[in-house]
């Protein structure tokens, strides 16, 4: 039955798309989790869905239009995050659900958008164009290649921001990037994965990860291959099933965190 | 004649209309061991960190080595603050911690030199988070020093730890201090452990900066120590 998927385009373009998603989410999910911002993610999703929706709306470039508004929108959440005396995730949740209701109102006022906002949500890894792989692998490329000239640096930045500042780290250019990656990575993967969901490879391979207790580099590792692995499993159980990949992608994902949870009870 | 280490003039950090730190002016020779000292609440960890550029000053000026200290390049000033709070499940090694980019100026020798002297040569790949409370302060202070900074400012270093760690700490600071000619800046409680390192002392009372064993709250042989013959020369106070 295996065989018989493969002979399709779309299943083969669906194994490279989640194989590339499983390497990219966990990248750049690992900082937001180990700078305790997990939340972030989920909530950059939710700004990079209004993106999806404008460019529904407008009839624009649906990649342009979504990295271009979700880099906005994370700017603008972290500048108003920095000023205002409010409380952080609250600040957050505002602009989660504030984007999620935008973008609900334009697909639904929308002609071309009427119908289409459960593809975003939720994925639809089986209707990737070779465009979407292209696209997907670039980013992966230049998202690795950037890491791996920073991740010291922002793993300093983690462990002790304070000291990175005075020591003359250029933090504040750092977090930009990170977010700014955070911002392209989800804009990506909206279409594959879907923006509820994209959040959950962020950061569910990286505490999957984390319960082995390991250095930086090897929690990296141990997080990628379980987030290629949760990708795969994902869409293997979407193939046989017929359900939507995005979830069964999540919850492929969920399966190994309470695997390796119940592995590691002593 | 040598630049000075810190020159802080009419400093002023006001938190609402209430100063914190009022018209507070003072200077720090290269290479001397410095203990801001005072009780609770008296603004012992704002002044350190206005001097290290972490908070903005309501008025007055700052020179770190006769710069302002956000133009200081990077590596020259170190600052170990409060009680780091690091997650139990912080996923990084000793040595991967101690792999700090662009401000690393130690030499190879030098940087194994200083991973021996703190006792972190056998625990270089372990995980942060497995190590006890000692072995973990020893490794931020490596963090600190792997820079080579002209400064080192510490912000209660010794919380937590025993008093047999905290001896050997002071003990490693002040042969730091003398061998490599680091200012140290260094906010303690534990005025009976650091007094007999400190070179000087800058004391602050709560709702205004004062000095000098007039107004200190300390007393008797720890505040001699603590302010010995040079202190006239080191902290000046004007309102």
């Amino acid at each position: 039955m295996f065989l018989n998927f493969w002979a399709y385009d779309f299943f083969q373009n669906a194994i490279i798309v989640v194989t590339l998603i499983g390497i990219l989410a966990p990248t750049v999910g690992i900082f937001f989790v180990i700078r305790r911002l997990s939340g972030l993610a989920d909530g950059v999703a939710h700004l990079s869905l209004l993106g999806a929706a404008i460019a529904v709306l407008l009839g624009w470039p649906m990649l342009p239009t979504t990295i271009a508004t979700t880099l906005i929108s994370s700017a603008s959440l972290e500048a108003v995050r920095k000023h205002s005396k409010l409380p952080a995730e609250a600040i957050l949740t505002l602009f989660t659900f504030t984007s999620l209701a935008l973008a609900a109102l334009i697909f639904a006022i929308s002609p071309a958008g009427r119908g289409s906002i459960n593809t975003f949500l939720l994925g639809s890894i089986f209707t990737i164009s070779a465009t979407d792989i292209y696209t997907i692998a670039l980013v992966t490329v230049i998202t690795l290649v950037l890491i791996a000239i920073n991740y010291k640096a922002l793993l300093s930045i983690a462990f002790d921001e304070p000291a990175a500042i005075v020591a003359g780290l250029p933090v504040h250019s750092l977090n930009y990037l990170l977010m700014g990656l955070g911002a392209i990575t989800i804009s990506v993967s909206i279409n594959a994965v879907g923006a509820l969901l994209i959040g959950a490879l962020m950061v569910i391979p990286v505490i999957s990860a984390l319960q082995f207790n390991k250095g930086f580099v090897s929690t990296w590792a141990i997080a990628v291959i379980i987030g290629v692995l949760s990708g795969l499993g994902g869409i293997l159980l979407a193939g046989f099933t017929n359900l939507p990949g995005g979830p069964c992608i999540a919850l492929t994902a969920t399966v190994i965190f309470i695997l390796v949870a119940l592995s590691r009870v002593k | 004649m040598q630049i000075a280490a810190v020159v802080a003039s009419h400093l002023t950090y006001k938190i609402g209309d209430q100063p914190v730190i009022d018209d507070f002016s003072f200077s720090i020779p290269a290479g001397k061991m410095v203990g801001v000292l005072g009780p609770n609440g008296s603004g012992k960890s704002t002044l350190i960190k206005i001097l290290v550029g972490l908070l903005p000053q309501s008025a007055g000026t700052i020179k770190i080595f006769g710069t302002h200290p956000k133009a200081i390049s990077a590596g020259q000033i170190a600052y170990v603050g409060q009680k780091l709070a690091v997650d139990s499940f912080f996923p990084a090694t000793v040595q991967e911690l101690l792999a700090i980019p662009r401000w690393s100026a130690l030499s190879p020798s030098a940087r194994t030199a200083l991973i021996k002297t703190l006792g972190l040569a056998g625990l270089l790949q372990r995980s942060f988070n497995s190590l006890s409370g000692g072995e973990k302060q020893r490794v931020i202070l490596a963090r600190a020093l792997i820079g080579n900074p002209k400064l080192l400012v510490l912000d209660e270093p010794t919380d937590g730890l025993d008093p047999t760690t905290r001896r050997e700490f002071y003990h490693f600071l002040k042969t730091q201090q003398v061998e490599n000619n680091i200012t140290i800046l260094l906010v303690s409680h534990d005025v009976h452990g650091i007094s007999p390192i400190l070179d000087a002392a800058i004391c602050l009372r709560h709702e205004s900066v004062c000095h000098g064993e007039e107004q200190c709250l300390l007393s008797g042989a720890d505040l001699k120590n603590a302010f010995h013959s040079e202190r006239q020369e080191i902290v000046k106070h004007h309102h």
